[in-house]
């Protein structure tokens, strides 16, 4: 049962959509409390994402084989 | 000393013949630098054709001038064809340039022109071809040459402005006769490594030959093909290249690209925070509507004190009993007085309080007398009081007499 491994867009996307279902009539009390610790998941593999340096600069090359390989250039 | 000797004129036409006789200049093409230029006023262009090294005097005859479509001038490349031939007079040889055309920026601008309006009409530039640019961008190729301010640029931008965006240089020859190719091998390259969100493609400023490869068809094909969403950053904000119709976005330089592509993670962060407030509002906005409804249904008297009803109902129950009550008492109160006043009445019409009074029954033959008409002398009669009775015998019959009842009657 391997998971697509969420991307930012998709966490993103989602975390939208639950503050608009929240946003609208009539959502239970446990529906609420539930979508909330799901947005707070959400945010937090959010905000790591963007706190993740990248201090490398790759390079793309390719192999005789046409293998694609990246290498440090800064 | 030379034996055998000619004259000047000989000299010249000799040296005309040999012009004329050689296959090679008779009509020949170069290429160079217009300087010196002069337009006669009797129509005639004169210039010299000069490159790095070199120079050579051109003529071109007003018949021959007249079909230009261009303005020869100082500084201009070009490729004049004709005929290499001596001025006899002065035996000066020169080119007598017959077509004249341009060789630098003109030639470029016309194919420019071409191919732009082919592509064009093959639908490669219209709007909806374009990809919009992805929401959010983690992952950037940059194809350009790995020297160079461009590369420079586009890291320090993107960095400048998020950190954690990833950056991949694909280095490319950007100008030359294999740049074309180069470009093109490098955008398919990044459509199949797949791993990038957006690809930058450009180089910094330059002449304009310089920056022909972003003008050619082969590329321009490749950049429509990309799957990957395309940026288009050549040369300076005033250069436009076929590159920059048909990418999915047009930067006016390699900068300005980066600017474009790399999201400000501060204004990000912002953004999922104001996300994730809005959640937590509705959380406890939810919380307290919940909140209300429970306090509203609590507070109903009803739960708050409950033998109020039933104290309700008993006051209630108790003032109908009161009326009633009162009515009833009423009621036997008045009853009692009347069968009181009944009973009274009944005792006092009772034959023995009659009788207690000193009245008599007299009983002749067990028939009770009421009338001295039944009596006569000798009788024996039976007498009774209110405590007893006896017998007796009328002596002597009374006479008969009016009474009057004087007893008042009862009232109830």
């Amino acid at each position: 049962m391997a998971k697509k491994k969420l991307t930012f867009e998709d966490a993103l996307s989602r975390l939208e959509d639950i503050v608009s279902e929240m946003e609208s009539a009539d959502v239970s009390l446990d529906s609420s409390v539930k979508l909330y610790k799901e947005a707070v998941e959400l945010s937090v593999f959010l905000n790591t994402s963007l706190n993740e340096y990248e201090n490398q600069v790759m390079e793309l090359s390719k192999t005789a084989e046409g293998v694609f390989k990246e290498n440090t250039l800064y | 000393m030379a034996q055998n000797f000619f004259s000047v004129t000989q000299l010249n036409r000799y040296i005309r013949d040999v012009f004329s006789d050689d296959y090679l200049l008779n009509d020949i093409g170069i290429l160079g630098e217009i300087s010196n230029f002069k337009n006669h006023p009797s129509g005639h262009m004169y210039f010299t054709l000069k490159d790095e090294t070199a120079a050579v005097s051109c003529i071109m005859f007003k018949n021959d001038a007249y079909d230009l479509n261009f303005e020869p001038a100082n500084g201009m490349k070009v490729i004049a064809c004709g005929r290499v031939s001596v001025y006899e007079k002065t035996g000066q040889y020169q080119l007598y340039v017959n077509e004249l055309e341009q060789a630098g920026i003109g030639v470029l601008y016309e194919r420019f022109e071409l191919l732009k309006k082919k592509l064009a009409s093959e639908g490669l530039f219209d709007e909806d071809r374009k990809k919009p640019m992805p929401r959010h961008i983690s992952h950037i190729a940059v194809i350009t040459s790995k020297t160079g301010a461009a590369v420079r640029d586009i890291i320090k931008v993107v960095k400048d402005r998020n950190k954690s965006i990833k950056i991949t240089v694909v280095p490319a020859l950007v100008q030359g006769e294999d740049g074309a190719r180069d470009v093109v091998r490098c955008i398919k390259d990044v459509n199949k490594w797949g791993r990038a969100d957006a690809v930058i493609i450009g180089r910094g400023g330059g002449s304009y030959e310089d920056l022909q490869v972003f003008n050619e068809e082969s590329v321009a094909r490749a950049i429509a093909d990309s799957k990957i969403f395309t940026v288009s950053a050549v040369g300076h904000e005033t250069d436009f290249t076929i590159s920059d119709f048909v990418a999915d976005m047009r930067a006016a330089t390699p900068s300005a690209a980066a600017e474009m592509l790399s999201e400000d993670a501060e204004a990000a962060r912002r953004y999922v925070n104001t996300l994730l407030s809005g959640a937590k509002r509705m959380l406890i906005s939810n919380l307290e509507q919940k909140k209300a409804l429970v306090q509203a249904g609590t507070n109903r008297q009803v739960l708050k004190h409950p033998l109020i009803a039933i104290n309700t109902k008993r006051d209630y129950v108790h003032s109908l009993l009161g009326s009633t009550d009162l009515n009833i008492r009423n009621r036997i109160s008045s009853l009692k007085n009347y069968s009181q006043n009944t009973v009274r009445l009944a005792e006092s019409l009772s034959p023995l309080k009659v009788l207690s009074r000193g009245y008599a029954v007299v009983y002749k033959d067990d028939e009770v007398i009421t009338t001295v008409e039944k009596i006569s002398e000798n009788d024996n009669i039976r007498i009774e009081l209110n405590d007893g009775e006896f017998e007796a015998c009328i002596t002597k019959n009374q006479q008969r007499r009016g009474r009057e009842f004087g007893e008042k009657e009862i009232d109830f």
